[in-house]
């Protein structure tokens, strides 16, 4: 374990989504720390600390909360990569989007997705949603303490 | 039901003695006119010498050849006549052991020397102590021409059909991206406009006069009227492309748990339910079980401002093919000018402050039902009560 607090990593491409998660997490009076990427590749490369992420802390974040829609590489292709990879398929992966279509929920959890769940539209349950999101997979849930390094 | 009366067959004796013979003519002489004036080309084999004996006009227009050419001669030296023949000595084999020769699609030369499709038809008889065969040759050119013609016009029937199902096929993809981006891409700007006005209510209500609170207030209720609209487009779309799983049910089964989802609307109502008997329906439960409640809903809320709320529920005689089911009610009804209207998408026939709703319920009912194959429509009056009908295709013997 390092010394790091456990955070989240945001990848969520609309900078009004992200700005409304961060005070969504103000509101709710949290404390935990939150990466935001703005891409999938930018994800990517924060997982595997490479590029302008290299320099960071060696503990995985506790959750990463992916949105599906992103320009380039799309947020399946970012859960698949996460799955396929023994170095980050452990990190639980919340799908957070706007998009409640079946065949979207069916694909994510066929690709590892750790749980699915639709952005709300209305701020109040926005706020909740996000709130109960942190509260579960930073202090309720017991991630495996893996480096960013394979073990072996 | 009644029996039909016995059909009794005629013997081939008593239609023979049924069918009246010329009054003039000897039986004889009527066989000789009918294979003198024969369409058909036909012509006399014996057995023995293999050749030809007689002929009849017909084969003589059919062939090109004279009688005097065609009598006495091998058929086999006849060009025309050669294709029947062309097998070796298939054809006095053949009909040495089934007394018949058939073919449906000879191709012979005519006298044009074109080459029409004849229709053959041998048989073997005996007369005075010696074996004949009489050939039948029919010019079926026209009728395979038609045939032909008929069985290409399939082909490209069925071509079309193919090509109009692709295209079909298309238009649902894409009605699929549509309701897909309509899904994504429109709820993401209404939570950012519900999200930043609540935040400017909460955060800086102290420096807004009560004017802009009230505005801000207006931008969050239409904003959310909105995401409501969406929804329920997306969930009329979502009936138009689920797969429906039909199971034999009860309707009263149906009725009753459509009334259960519907407790949280009727609490604190006073409502008489006279509900009947309710027939087998052949359906796809969870979405014959939305239509139910959204017409069940519709009646609760259409008499709710009726002191004694009465909500009828039963069948009525119709076509034989179909069942027919009403629901009705005393509430406000509706004008009957708009009963077509009122199914229609977004449609409301009262006003949005009176009674709440988006007015895609009926759409919704009426969606599920033509998806059924049944019908639906709806009388009523101003003030005077509504009644709804929904007909389903009755269930067959075979139905589980």
């Amino acid at each position: 374990m390092t010394a790091e607090a456990a955070h989240i990593l945001l990848a969520e491409d609309d900078p009004a989504d992200v700005e409304l998660a961060l005070s969504a997490m103000q509101a709710a009076g949290s404390r935990q720390s939150i990466v935001v990427v703005n891409n999938g590749e930018e994800a990517l490369d924060y997982l595997h600390r490479r590029r302008g992420w290299k320099g960071r802390g060696a503990s995985h974040p506790a959750l990463v909360l992916l949105d599906l829609k992103m320009p380039g590489i799309g947020g399946i292709e970012v859960l698949r990569t996460i799955k396929n990879d023994v170095r980050t398929r452990c990190i639980p992966v919340v799908i957070f989007t706007s998009s409640g279509e079946r065949r979207d929920v069916a694909v994510c959890y066929e690709n590892g997705a750790n749980a699915y769940v639709v952005k709300p539209v209305e701020f109040t349950s926005f706020v909740e949603t996000l709130q109960a999101i942190g509260h579960f997979w930073t202090a309720l849930n017991v991630p495996p303490t893996r480096s960013v390094r394979p073990q072996r | 039901m009644t029996k039909a009366p016995p059909v009794r067959k005629s013997s081939s004796k008593e239609i023979l003695r049924d069918m009246p013979l010329p009054p003039t003519e000897e039986p004889e002489i009527s066989y000789k006119r009918l294979f003198e004036t024969s369409q058909d080309g036909i012509f006399v084999l014996d057995v023995n010498t293999r050749r030809i004996v007689d002929v009849n006009p017909g084969l003589c227009l059919l062939t090109g050849l004279s009688r005097s050419r065609l009598i006495a001669a091998d058929p086999e030296s006849i060009a025309p006549l050669r294709a029947m023949f062309r097998n070796h000595g298939s054809f006095f084999e053949e009909i040495k052991a089934d007394s018949v020769f058939r073919r449906e699609n000879l191709s012979i030369e005519n006298r044009d020397g074109v080459h029409i499709q004849v229709e053959v038809v041998c048989n073997m008889f005996h007369s005075g102590g010696r074996a004949f065969i009489q050939c039948n040759l029919r010019d079926v050119t026209q009728h395979r021409l038609a045939e032909d013609q008929v069985r290409r016009l399939n082909e490209t029937l069925e071509q079309r059909v193919a090509a109009r199902t692709c295209e079909l096929e298309a238009a649902n993809r894409e009605l699929e991206a549509f309701t897909y981006s309509v899904s994504h891409d429109l709820r993401a700007p209404l939570r950012h406009i519900m999200g930043f006005v609540e935040i400017l209510e909460k955060e800086a209500a102290d420096k807004l006069t009560d004017a802009h609170l009230r505005h801000l207030f207006t931008i969050g209720g239409a904003a959310r009227r909105m995401a409501e609209l969406i929804e329920d487009l997306l969930a009329f779309s979502r009936i138009g492309r689920s797969e429906m799983q039909k199971v034999g049910v009860d309707m009263l089964t149906l009725v009753m748990e459509a009334l259960d989802d519907l407790r949280h609307e009727t609490k604190d109502r006073i409502i008489s339910w006279k509900i009947q008997d309710l027939p087998m329906v052949t359906v796809d439960r969870s979405l014959m079980r939305q239509a139910l409640v959204n017409l069940l809903s519709n009646a609760i809320k259409f008499t709710s401002k009726r002191s004694r709320a009465v909500i009828e529920i039963g069948t009525e005689p119709g076509r034989p093919d179909e069942d027919t089911i009403y629901i009705r009610d005393n509430g406000v009804g509706f004008n009957p000018r708009y009963a077509q209207k009122i199914f229609g998408v977004f449609e409301r026939l009262n006003n949005a402050d009176e009674f709440e709703g988006t007015g895609i319920g009926l759409a919704n009912v009426q969606r599920i039902i033509r998806r059924h194959g049944g019908r639906v429509w709806a009388l009523g009056k101003v003030d005077s009560g509504a009644t709804f009908y929904l007909t389903l295709p009755r269930r067959g013997q075979n139905d589980s």
